[in-house]
């Protein structure tokens, strides 16, 4: 289920993507705080696209291969689909400052397993302020959820007013924590303006479906872009 | 103009007295006639005696050297096919210097599908010592070698002299190995460095298809890889038998040679066979690292 | 030379990959070597004088001109630890990167198309932007101190003021190892001083299953 109209929007950065793309796939970077569901919504996204897309992922953990394990013993995707890059206790250096890391991670991987559609780019969990280089992905979603109260939208911060897709996750739990998700859309909404927020719950790979429906917007965007 | 006028004769009488030693050894070890192995060049030259044993070239220690400025110099060519193992019969002290300070230059040529096992006792640098050793490693296409460096940095309750020490390993003529130890670089004995060990083991092992363990890594020590043909352990500890240990477990010697033990070698020495050259080991440990007594001459 | 370029080459923002390396520092952290800012004082002092001396030499020589594949080859031959090399290479790839921006010009890269390794790409670059050999040199071990310094002080959570002075202490050794660099006729003279733990540090670092810094 998802909470916002229409999830598709016209907003600023969908226009036409900042990082001068080649013919390398399209690339999403996902962060967001720890435990809100990043690498959750990997696994969910590649249960539901792999089919007809042709999926990557390079994951930015503490450690060198938490989430990629995770991902790995999932089995959503190939394994050797999934790289993990090492940050040196700094996620938010190698997505944002220094790049260089991830950027070999993602031609790598583009050389090593054919060409791909999409790579997903997580980051490690960090704050409200990560956000991604232009430079490394196309498009970025920053996930937050119910339970780190409904209050986090209204704090702003870049993570949650410059992505350019907003999921709220974990929404089949907000009574229990008393998260008012009406607050949360306002809050959202009066901290995104036109961007997009989705409401989603990741417990079934289904809940990622608004999601996915995005990329793939995004994803038809960007190559109407690049062929124009 | 008379070569031996002034400072000429001064310096022909300081050589002829018995002052710091500038020698080479050089043995060619070579495939002979009926498959025994032929045993020819210079086998001593004090302070260096050699003797071979049939299989095992013994390099032995005659006096109280390197000391001073002493520079000493051991070749050894082991023939194509030939397999040789060398030892020596007992550590080599490096005493006080004088100078330049004391130099070790070993040289090793390694033929084609030649076997050489090198591994001879421990080196101990005295507290005064400024050593200086390079070994040098020209192996052939398909041949294997095994080399130990050991090194113990000062005596019991001595702080270490000074020594640098350089390994280079050439196999079909390139380059594969360059490096050293100097223990006189800043931070040398801090934590990147030997972190307070007394001893530092090297073992080298060059072949075409070394057997590989699998193990990279035990106590102190660590298994490096420059080339896909060589490879070296490396291993920093307290004690000679556990850094030797350590080496030994990441990189097992070669065939089924018994460990050398100083007595067992004493008495192979006794037992020996056919002299090639009549040399007397000899030489005794000085009573200070000043007073230096030599015996022993060059025998060609 | 060109005093910006120094400085742009020495600057720890420039995205060269670095940030995420500690070059066998975590696992001295981790075994207890290093434990404060003094015994981290002692293993950057040795490693700039071992593989930081042999690093700077490199970029120098590339920096003056000397055949990059030559000085390459002669760096690898001079660092026994496998996974020294992968990394220097991977860094190298970093720097190959940067300078595919900064001067597209004059693309760095092996003749047989593999990116130099980092202390040779660095030195490329260095000359390309405008630094002079000396310089070039300098920045090199520079770099190195920074790198180990602001590694030691993400691992240890030392108090920045004392890494600082830490850096400031070893400003003569910093100096002292890019000058003994001067003068050497070409990559044979490439020093080539190693130590035991350094090389213990490279090598299990990267079987360390639960390491936050890539080397």
């Amino acid at each position: 289920m998802h909470r916002h109209d229409d999830p598709h929007s016209h907003h600023e950065t969908a226009d036409g993507p900042a990082r001068a793309r080649g013919d390398g796939a399209f690339r999403v970077g996902i962060g967001g705080p720890v435990g809100t569901g990043k690498t959750a919504l990997v696994a969910a996204l590649c249960a539901v696209m792999s089919d007809d897309v042709r999926i990557g992922v390079v994951t930015n953990d503490i450690y060198t291969t938490e989430d990629a394990d995770t991902l790995k013993r999932r089995g959503v995707l190939d394994a050797s689909r999934i790289v993990a890059v090492e940050t040196g206790c700094c996620p938010h250096t190698a997505i944002r400052e220094d790049i260089t890391a991830n950027l070999d991670a993602i031609e790598d991987l583009e050389e090593r397993e054919g060409p791909l559609d999409l790579v997903l780019v997580e980051s490690g969990g960090d704050n409200l302020t990560l956000t991604f280089s232009t430079g490394l992905v196309d498009v970025q979603l920053f996930v937050l959820d119910v339970a780190g109260g409904d209050k986090v939208p209204r704090k702003g911060g870049p993570g949650v007013t410059r992505s350019d897709l907003l999921v709220i996750n974990k929404i089949d739990i907000a009574h229990l924590v008393h998260a008012d998700l009406g607050v949360m859309e306002r809050d959202a909404a009066m901290q995104r303006g036109d961007r997009p927020t989705v409401f989603v719950s990741l417990n079934e790979a289904e809940g990622a479906e608004p999601v996915a429906s995005w990329i793939r917007s995004q994803m038809a965007r960007s190559t109407a872009a690049a062929t124009s | 103009m008379d070569p031996l006028a002034d400072g000429a004769l001064d310096r022909r009488r300081h050589e002829l007295s018995g002052s710091w030693t500038d020698t080479e050894v050089s043995v060619r070890l070579s495939r002979g006639a009926g498959g025994a192995t032929r045993v020819e060049g210079v086998l001593c030259s004090a302070p260096v005696w050699t003797r071979w044993d049939g299989d095992t070239l013994w390099l032995i220690g005659s006096g109280a050297s390197p000391v001073g400025e002493d520079h000493i110099r051991v070749r050894v060519d082991v023939g194509p096919g030939v397999a040789a193992s060398v030892r020596s019969v007992a550590a080599t002290m490096v005493y006080a210097a004088r100078g330049v300070g004391t130099r070790w230059d070993t040289e090793i040529h390694v033929a084609d599908d030649a076997h050489l096992d090198w591994r001879p006792e421990p080196v101990i640098l005295t507290g005064r010592s400024r050593h200086r050793a390079t070994t040098r490693i020209h192996a052939g296409t398909g041949s294997t070698v095994t080399l130990d460096e050991v090194v113990v940095l000062g005596r019991v309750d001595e702080p270490t002299g000074a020594l640098c020490s350089t390994l280079d390993v050439r196999v079909a003529d390139t380059p594969v190995l360059l490096t050293s130890l100097d223990t006189t670089l800043p931070g040398w004995s801090g934590p990147a460095g030997t972190a307070g060990a007394s001893v530092v083991a090297n073992r080298l092992h060059s072949s075409p298809d070394g057997p590989r363990t699998g193990q990279v890594e035990v106590g102190g020590a660590t298994l490096l890889e420059p080339a896909p043909t060589c490879r070296v352990a490396v291993a920093a500890a307290h004690d000679v038998p556990a850094a030797r240990h350590a080496v030994e477990t990441l990189l097992p010697s070669p065939g089924t040679r018994p460990a050398v033990h100083e007595e067992e070698t004493n008495e192979q020495f006794d037992r020996n066979r056919t002299p090639l050259a009549s040399c007397t080991p000899g030489g005794l440990p000085p009573d200070s690292d000043d007073h230096v007594d030599r015996r022993g001459e060059e025998v060609h | 030379m060109s005093l910006a370029a120094l400085l742009l080459l020495a600057d720890g923002r420039l995205p060269d990959g670095t940030h995420a390396h500690s070059h066998g520092l975590e696992h001295a952290v981790e075994r207890g070597r290093v434990h404060d800012a003094g015994s981290l004082a002692d293993y950057v002092t040795c490693r700039l004088w071992t593989s930081g001396r042999t690093d700077a030499a490199a970029a120098r020589l590339a920096a003056a001109g000397v055949d990059p594949d030559g000085i390459d080859d002669a760096w690898c031959v001079r660092t026994p630890s496998a996974v020294a090399r992968s990394t220097a290479r991977s860094l190298g790839r970093s720097l190959v990167r940067t300078a595919s921006h900064l001067v597209p010009e004059q693309p760095i890269a092996r003749s047989d198309g593999r990116p130099p390794v980092q202390p040779v790409a660095f030195g490329l670059l260095a000359t390309a932007i405008g630094c002079d050999p000396p310089e070039t040199a300098l920045a090199t071990v520079h770099g190195m101190a920074g790198t180990l310094a602001a590694a030691g002080l993400r691992l240890l959570s030392l108090d920045p003021f004392d890494v600082t002075g830490l850096l400031h202490d070893l400003r003569p050794d910093v100096d002292a190892v890019a000058a003994s660099t001067a003068d050497l006729g070409g990559f044979d003279d490439l020093p080539h001083a190693s130590t035991p733990f350094a090389e213990v540090d490279l090598e299990r670092q990267a079987g360390m299953p639960n390491r936050l810094f890539r080397s």
